[in-house]
C-alpha cells in the first residue's frame, strides 16, 4: 500500500499544481468566446425569415418544445443552441445574403462544411446535457476522440440513433470492425437489431471498462445472462472475474463468441495431470491418430463441456465443475 | 404451418389492398393540390416477407426459420400539443418471434409512462437428436427397449474401447432442438420538478425458456483410471428462467451541479432446481446435475458531477451491491442424501464496491488533462466448508471411502487503478495524448495461483493534419504485467501460468488515416497490431497475437447517388504449449492456433431515380478459417530422439471455415407524398465446415453420447413486399 499511497500523493501534488493555472488563458474556441461574439439574441422570428424549414423540423422534435422549461425553445429559441444571432444577421445584410459567415459572426454550426470546432458544438450542448448518463462524459472515449454531439444525434429531425431499429448504422459508421464483427459465425443478435450498441455501452461514457452501461464488464453481461450471476459453492475463477478472458463480444470464429476452439481454449491454463496417471493433457499424444474422431471424445462435439461446465457449479460434487 | 402463413398472407394482401384503395383515392385529391410537403415522421408498413427454403440458422434471432410467407408490421409515430403533452409508439418486425413494441405518452418535462415488450428467438439448431424421453423436462429417462452393450476395456490398452451405448441407437433417437426465447415486459415512469430534479424508475420481467444442451458425466465402477473410463452425454436442458429487474433513480441536474441517486436491482429465478437422467451407458445408474441457481443482486450508488470551474470538473461514483444465493443443495451423489452435507444450502453472499474519482482540467486552452482513480473490491463472504465429494455419479461406495474432501474457497479480490493522460494540441494541425495506468489487483484465494498481480501500461497518440484533407493517427501501448510469487495448483503442471494471472508484456501499434480529397469521396485505412508475449509462462498460452486491417471508402456518385465499400481483415494468432507429464516442465507438444476472418462490403443508394423510386443494394461477404497445427515433441527419453513426426498429418486436426454471402436489394416507389410501395431481394448463403460437429452421429465417439446435429448450411432467397404510409 505503501507503493499506491506514494503514486496518490504523486498525482494529488501534480493536480495541486495544474490547477491554480486553470483559468489563466482564454481560448478563442470556446463557447464563451463565440456568445460573446454573436452580440445580442434577436429572436425566432427573425430566424424564421431564412431558416423556415429547419424551425418546421424541430418543432416536431424534443428541442422545439416550448412547454418544457428545459428545452430550447422555452428560452432563447434557435439562439438557445446556436448563440446570439445579431452578428449573423448584420453580417448576412452587410454580404447581400451571398455569406452567412456562420462561424465569423460567432454563431455554432454543427454540421456542414463551416461547422464549429467541436469542443464549442460540444460545449453548447453540455450547458444543458451534463447530468444523469452524461456525468461521466469528460474523458470518455468519444470525448477523448472528438465526437461532436451532432456527429450522432440530429436535433431538426428524428435522431437515427435514437431509435434501436437505426442505431446501429449510426455506431457503425466509425465502429467499422465491429459491423464486420456482426456478420461473423457466432455473434449477438447485433445484424437483426435483437440487441442494440447502447443494449451495453453507455456512449456519453460510463464508470466502467470499454463505455460499458455497468461499473463491470460481468455486471454488465449479466444483465441478460443473470443465470452465469452466482455466487457460487464452486467457482471457476476466471468466469468470475472477467467474462472476457473467454469469450469475444461482437463477433468471432467460433461457437458461443470463445475466443479460441476447445479444447485449446481451455489448455492455456490448464494441464491437470492425475496421480494415477490419467489427464486431459494426454488427449493430444495418449491417442495417437487426430484424425479418428473415434479417439476425440474431449475434442469433438463440445470437447471439454461434453463433459464440464464452464460457468462454476452449486453441486455439492461439482468442484471440478463437472455437474 | 405452411396453411396459417397462406391464410395470413391472403388476409394481409385483402388488409394492403384496401388501406391503399382508400388511401389512393385520398392521395388523388392531394397530389392535384401539390402541397407543400411538410416533415412527417409518422409511418406504418405493412408487408410480407416469402423465404424459399427451410433455414433454421437464417432465423435464428429474426424468427424466420420456415419457408414460406411471413407478415411483418412496422410503425412509427408521435404526436406533441403545445401545452407539451406527447405520446411515441415504436413497433419493429410486428408478427414474428423477434417482435417490439414500445408506447411512450406523458407530458414533456414533467412526467411520462412508458411501456416495452419484446421477443428474442434463439433458435439454435433444430437437427439434434437424442434418445432421452422428456427432452426440456427436468427427468430424461431411455425407452423401452434400450439396451447398452457391454463394455469392453482394457486398461492396458486404452485405444481399444468398444461403444457401450446400443448397436440400434438409431432406433430410440428423437429429435430435438436446441432453441430458447425470450420475452420482455418493461414499464418505466419518469418525473420531473422543479425542473432540476428527476425521478426515473422501471420494472422489467423477462422470461427465458426453452431446451438447451448441457454436458454430464458418469463415473465407473472400476477405481482405476477413471479418466479413461468416464462417460459422457450431452442431454437436453430445460431452460425455464425468469429474471425481474427493478431500477429507481434520483437525478439532479444542476447548471454546476449533478446528482444521480439510484438503485438497481435483479432477481433471476429457474424454475428447475436440477436434470436427472438415466446413464444411456448402463441403465442401472442415474446421475443428477445441478442446473444455475436462483440468484438476487441489489446496487445501490450514487454518481456525482461538480464544474469546479469553466476548465475544470470533478466526478464521482460510489456504488454497493450485494450478490445473493441460497438455493437448497443436492445430495452428493444419487446414492447419498442431503444429510451428508455439511450445511444444506450456500448461503452464498458477495458484496461489490465500487469508487471512482476523476478530475479533468484544461489549464491551458491547448492542454487537457485527466487523473481518475478506480476502487474495485469484491468481498466474497460465502462461509467455506470441507465437501466430499464424489468426481461423478455412478462410482459406488459409502461415504468418504470414494470421495475425496474439499473446502469450497471463495474468491474475494481488490482492485487499485490510476489513470493519468494528457492531450496536447500544438496547433490545428497537430496533437498529441500521452497516458499512464497502472492496476494492482490483490487475490485472497488459497486456490489462485498468484495473491497479488501489477500491471503498468503506456499510450501514446500522435494526431496529425498532413494536409487540409487527410488526417493521420499513430498510436501505440505497452504494458507490463508482473506480480507477487505464482504457485501452481494442486495437481497442476508447475509450469503451467494461467495466462491472466501470468507475467506478461504487450505491445500495441496501430495507425489510421482519413484521406477526404473531395467532399464527396471519402478513404479510410487503420491498421493494429497487438502482441502478448507471456514471459515466464513454459505451459499454458505462451504467445498471443492480434492483426487487423480496415479500408472503407464512401462516394456520394452525385446528389442522389451515394455508394460505399469496406474491407476487413482481423487475425488472432497463439501459442499453447503442454505436458504430458505432471514432472515435466518443458513442453512435449504445442500447438499454434490461427483464426482469420475476411470482410467485404460494398453498397449504393440511389434516391428520387427516375422521379418515384428509390433503389438501394448492400453486398458483404465473409470468410474465416481457423486453423491449428499440433506439434509433437515428444522425445525418447533413452535415445533422445523425436518420437514422433511434427508434420505428420494423421497427427493434425481439420481446418474450420465458415463463410457468408449477403445481398439485399430494394426499391421504393413513392406513389404520393404519404404512400410508398416496397420491393426487396435479400439472397443469402451461409456455409460451415465444422469438423467437431460435421458427419458425427450421437453414437460416433466411444463412450460419448453427441447430439448428432448436422451443420447447418443453408441459401435462402427472401422476397418482400411491402406498403408504407406516412401521416
Amino acid at each position: 500500500m505503501g507503493y499506491l499511497f506514494r503514486r496518490s500523493l504523486l498525482l494529488c501534488l501534480l493536480l495541486g499544481l495544474l490547477l491554480p493555472g486553470a483559468t489563466l488563458q482564454a481560448d478563442p474556441n470556446t463557447l464563451e468566446s463565440l456568445i460573446e461574439a454573436g452580440g445580442k439574441y434577436v429572436g425566432v422570428e427573425s430566424c424564421l425569415q431564412c431558416h423556415e424549414s429547419q424551425h418546421t423540423q424541430i418543432i416536431q422534435e424534443s428541442h422545439g418544445q416550448a412547454a418544457d422549461v428545459r428545452t430550447p425553445f422555452a428560452m432563447n429559441g434557435c439562439e438557445s443552441c446556436h448563440g446570439p444571432g445579431e452578428k449573423h444577421v448584420i453580417n448576412y445584410a452587410a454580404a447581400d445574403g451571398k455569406d452567412p459567415a456562420t462561424i465569423e459572426s460567432g454563431l455554432v454550426a454543427f454540421s456542414g462544411v463551416k461547422a464549429s470546432p467541436v469542443e464549442a458544438q460540444n460545449s453548447m450542448c453540455l450547458q444543458c446535457h451534463q447530468g444523469g448518463s452524461l456525468i461521466p462524459w469528460h474523458d470518455s472515449l468519444h470525448d477523448t476522440a472528438q465526437v461532436s454531439c451532432s456527429g450522432c444525434h440530429t436535433m431538426h429531425k428524428p435522431s437515427k440513433v435514437m431509435d434501436r431499429s437505426t442505431e446501429a448504422e449510426v455506431c457503425y459508421s466509425c465502429h467499422k470492425k465491429t459491423r464486420s464483427q456482426s456478420y461473423q459465425m457466432s455473434s449477438h443478435a447485433m445484424r437483426e437489431g435483437k440487441l442494440v450498441c447502447s443494449d451495453c455501452h453507455a456512449s456519453h461514457g460510463s464508470n466502467g471498462p470499454f463505455m460499458l452501461k455497468q461499473t463491470s464488464l460481468n455486471e454488465n453481461c449479466y444483465e441478460c445472462h443473470a443465470e452465469k450471476r452466482g455466487p457460487f459453492l464452486w467457482e471457476h475463477y476466471p468466469v468470475t472475474e472477467d467474462c472476457s478472458l473467454c469469450h469475444r463480444t461482437h463477433g468471432s470464429n467460433h461457437p458461443y463468441l470463445l475466443t479460441k476452439q476447445g479444447p485449446q481454449l481451455c489448455q492455456q491454463c490448464h494441464a491437470k495431470i492425475r496421480p494415477d496417471g490419467s489427464g486431459h493433457v494426454r488427449i493430444f499424444l495418449d491417442y495417437g491418430d487426430l484424425s479418428d474422431p473415434k479417439r476425440q471424445r474431449m475434442v469433438v462435439g463440445r470437447n471439454c463441456s461434453n463433459c464440464h461446465k464452464a460457468h462454476g457449479s452449486n453441486h455439492p460434487s461439482g468442484v471440478n465443475q463437472l455437474r | 404451418m405452411n396453411n396459417v402463413r397462406t391464410n395470413r398472407m391472403a388476409g394481409l394482401m385483402l388488409a394492403m389492398g384496401m388501406v391503399s384503395c382508400n388511401l389512393v383515392a385520398e392521395e388523388t385529391t392531394k397530389k392535384a393540390e401539390a402541397v407543400k410537403a411538410e416533415p412527417s415522421v409518422n409511418e406504418i408498413e405493412v408487408g410480407f416477407s416469402y423465404l424459399s427454403d427451410d433455414a433454421y440458422r437464417f432465423g435464428r434471432f429474426n424468427g424466420m426459420t420456415d419457408d414460406g410467407a411471413y407478415i411483418i408490421g412496422d410503425v412509427r409515430a408521435k404526436a406533441h400539443t403545445e401545452n407539451g403533452d406527447f405520446w411515441r409508439l415504436r413497433g419493429t418486425n410486428l408478427g414474428l418471434d423477434s417482435q417490439y413494441l414500445m408506447f411512450q405518452a406523458g407530458t414533456q418535462g414533467a412526467h411520462s409512462l412508458s411501456l416495452e415488450y419484446d421477443q428474442l428467438p434463439d433458435y439454435e439448431n433444430d437437427t439434434g437428436v437424442t434418445p432421452f424421453l422428456g427432452a426440456g423436462g427436468t427427468h430424461l429417462r431411455l425407452p423401452a427397449g434400450y439396451d447398452p452393450d457391454t463394455a469392453v476395456f482394457d486398461i492396458s490398452d486404452p485405444k481399444n474401447f468398444t461403444s457401450e451405448l446400443p448397436a440400434d441407437l438409431d432406433r430410440f433417437l428423437l429429435p430435438f432442438d436446441q432453441e430458447t426465447e425470450r420475452k420482455r415486459l418493461k414499464l418505466g415512469a419518469r418525473l420531473f420538478f422543479k425542473s432540476r430534479w428527476e425521478l426515473d424508475g422501471s420494472f422489467q420481467q423477462e422470461t427465458k425458456r426453452g431446451t438447451d444442451w448441457i454436458g454430464s458425466s458418469m463415473g465407473p465402477a472400476e477405481e482405476e483410471a477413471i479418466m479413461l473410463k468416464t462417460t459422457g452425454a450431452l442431454l437436453p436442458e430445460p431452460v425455464d428462467f425468469e429474471t425481474n429487474k427493478m431500477h429507481a433513480a434520483l437525478r439532479y441536474h444542476g447548471k454546476q451541479t449533478q446528482w444521480d441517486f439510484s438503485y438497481r436491482g435483479s432477481l433471476f429465478s429457474n424454475k428447475d432446481d436440477s436434470l436427472t437422467w438415466q446413464d444411456p451407458f448402463d441403465l442401472d445408474r442415474t446421475g443428477r446435475l445441478a442446473l444455475e441457481p436462483d440468484n438476487q443482486m441489489h446496487q445501490l450508488s450514487a454518481a456525482v458531477g461538480h464544474t469546479l470551474s469553466a476548465t475544470n470538473r470533478l466526478t464521482g461514483l460510489l456504488s454497493v451491491s450485494r450478490l445473493t444465493q441460497d438455493d437448497d443443495f443436492l445430495p452428493f451423489n444419487t446414492s447419498t442424501s442431503v444429510d451428508d452435507l455439511p450445511r444444506r444450502s450456500l448461503d452464498g453472499e458477495v458484496w461489490l464496491y465500487k469508487g471512482q474519482v476523476k478530475l479533468t482540467s484544461r489549464p491551458m486552452p491547448k492542454l487537457r488533462l485527466s487523473a481518475k482513480y478506480d476502487y474495485d473490491e469484491r468481498d466474497n463472504n460465502t462461509p467455506t466448508a470441507t465437501y466430499y465429494y464424489y468426481i461423478a455419479d455412478g462410482i459406488p461406495g459409502e461415504l468418504p471411502n470414494k470421495a475425496w474432501p474439499k473446502d469450497n474457497d471463495p474468491l474475494s479480490y481488490q482492485r487499485h487503478q490510476f489513470n493519468l493522460s494528457a492531450n496536447y494540441r500544438f496547433n490545428t494541425k497537430m496533437g498529441l495524448r500521452g497516458g499512464y495506468k497502472y492496476q494492482q489487483i490483490d487475490r485472497d484465494s488459497e486456490d489462485q495461483e498468484r495473491e497479488t498481480t501489477r500491471e503498468q501500461s503506456l499510450t501514446l497518440k500522435w494526431s496529425l493534419r498532413a494536409l487540409e484533407e487527410l488526417e493521420v493517427d499513430v498510436y501505440g501501448e505497452h504494458t507490463r504485467r508482473r506480480g507477487s510469487t505464482y504457485e501452481t495448483r494442486r495437481d497442476e503442471n508447475p509450469a503451467m501460468r494461467t495466462f491472466y494471472l501470468a507475467d506478461v508484456d504487450r505491445n500495441k501499434l496501430g495507425a489510421s488515416f482519413y484521406y477526404m480529397p473531395t467532399s464527396r469521396l471519402s478513404l479510410g485505412l487503420t491498421g493494429e497490431y497487438l502482441d502478448d508475449d507471456y514471459t515466464d509462462s513454459a505451459l499454458g498460452l505462451t504467445e498471443a497475437e492480434q492483426v487487423s486491417l480496415l479500408l472503407d471508402a464512401s462516394y456520394q456518385i452525385s446528389e442522389r447517388i451515394s455508394s460505399h465499400a469496406f474491407y476487413t481483415h482481423e487475425a488472432f494468432k497463439s501459442s499453447n504449449a503442454g505436458a504430458q507429464d505432471k514432472f515435466l516442465t518443458t513442453p512435449d507438444w504445442s500447438a499454434e492456433l490461427e483464426d482469420t476472418i475476411d470482410s467485404a462490403g460494398l453498397g449504393f443508394n440511389f434516391n428520387q431515380f427516375l422521379d418515384r423510386w428509390d433503389l438501394g443494394a448492400d453486398l458483404v461477404y465473409t470468410r474465416s478459417r481457423g486453423k491449428i497445427h499440433m506439434i509433437n515433441n515428444t522425445i525418447n527419453p533413452s535415445s533422445g530422439d523425436s518420437i514422433a513426426d511434427p508434420d505428420d498429418p494423421t497427427q493434425q486436426f481439420p481446418d474450420l471455415e465458415t463463410s457468408l454471402t449477403s445481398l439485399q436489394l430494394w426499391t421504393r416507389y413513392r406513389y404520393s407524398d404519404t404512400i410508398s410501395y416496397r420491393f426487396s431481394y435479400w439472397y443469402e448463403d451461409f456455409s460451415s465446415e465444422d469438423w467437431t460437429v460435421d458427419d458425427l452421429e450421437a453414437d460416433s465417439v466411444d463412450h460419448l453420447l453427441l447430439l448428432g446435429e448436422d451443420r447447418l448450411d443453408y441459401t435462402q432467397h427472401v422476397v418482400g413486399l411491402s406498403v408504407n404510409v406516412r401521416f
